[in-house]
């Protein structure tokens, strides 16, 4: 590594430190609440470790807990994550000159936050592998240390349900949520694409609900795109980067 | 759920995660319509809300009404408004359903 890419390496790990803070204790929320849901420490540590993306994973604990089948879990990691082909598409342009291996590497780490952090350096610098790989080492391992420690602190609480935490799930995917509601169609995408799941649900439990429902919100995308919101690539999708 | 299985779960998922994230890196940006990108951005509003709903209003395969966890609802959406900050949101909606079960 020669000196100018040391030196973008130690900014990439400076800038991503506040979202790398913020990243342990998601980590260790996704943790606690899969050792309630009744997974092994491993297979915890395994799940952050192999299949890296937040919401997804919280998703999927959910779906686990209530007995969904494997393929509908991965029907909705595939559609949660689907958000990645934009952000993908935007980010292209700073891919262009790294090795076709570089790209099927770093594809791997291209997080909601990432996506952000990196973006955002590129407004004002040319692209920069060493800054990317810092990024995303930072991320990840935050992410995978986070959930580590969440599994520990999950042994100590007792009787989880008894207390309320079954909200849990609620109150993070409504968090998570408010980022995405910020137009009139978009709240009514929600509560509509809502009643529709919860309509479903009672006549089909298996986590199919989920694929109507993201399939109805994409319909109207589709169908009715927002006006005066058609930014360049990315920008629409930096608001919506908080949401993992 | 035998290891087997929930290590195949775990490499599916991470296969149609990278799929979605590799699969246009490197493709130029009017490779899609702003129409399709838009239907796109709006995927996560369903999940999202195919997510929250049912939990607030579905239990064992009948409606309910869940008074404490919709006012906690309430509280987590207005926390979000005011500090912007998933933490606190998430912290103080848990924290009135807690103490509610505490005490009841």
């Amino acid at each position: 590594m020669n000196k100018q890419s040391r030196h973008s390496f130690r900014q990439g790990v400076i800038d991503a430190l506040p979202i790398s803070v913020s990243i342990i204790l998601f980590g260790a929320i996704f943790g606690l609440l899969s050792m309630q849901t009744g997974l092994t420490v491993w297979e915890s540590l395994a799940m952050s470790l192999i299949v890296y993306a937040g919401s997804a994973q919280f998703t999927a604990l959910s779906m686990l807990a209530d007995q969904a089948n494997l393929f509908a879990i991965i029907l909705a990691t595939f559609l949660l994550n689907s958000r990645h082909f934009l952000m993908g598409l935007s980010m292209a342009p700073q891919y262009q000159s790294f090795s076709p291996l570089q790209v099927n590497i770093m594809a791997f780490f291209l997080t909601d936050e990432q996506y952000a952090i990196t973006l955002n350096r590129f407004r004002n610098h040319p692209s920069d592998l060493s800054y990317i790989v810092a990024v995303s080492l930072s991320l990840y391992v935050a992410w995978c240390g986070g959930t580590l420690l969440g599994t520990a602190a999950g042994q100590w609480i007792p009787d989880p349900e008894a207390l309320g935490l079954g909200f849990s799930f609620t109150a993070m995917f409504l968090a998570l949520a408010y980022y995405q509601l910020f137009s009139p169609l978009r709240i009514l995408v929600f509560l509509l694409s809502g009643a529709v799941a919860t309509g479903l649900v009672l006549v089909l439990p298996t986590g199919l609900h989920l694929l109507a429902a993201g399939l109805l919100a994409f319909l109207v995308g589709y169908f009715l795109p927002e006006k005066g919101k058609q930014q360049a690539d990315g920008e629409n999708v930096v608001q919506e980067v908080e949401s993992a | 759920m035998s290891g087997t299985t929930i290590l195949l779960l775990y490499l599916g998922m991470a296969a149609v995660t990278y799929l979605a994230r590799r699969a246009f890196l490197r493709l130029p940006g009017n490779f899609f319509s702003p129409r399709l990108k838009n239907g796109l951005a709006f995927i996560p509003i369903g999940i999202f809300a195919g997510l929250i709903f049912p939990s607030l209003f579905v239990q064992e395969g009948s409606l309910v009404w869940q008074p404490v966890f919709l006012m906690a609802s309430v509280v987590c959406l207005a926390a979000m408004a005011w500090t912007r900050n998933v933490f606190v949101s998430f912290g103080s909606g848990l924290a009135l359903v807690v103490v509610i079960s505490l005490f009841s």
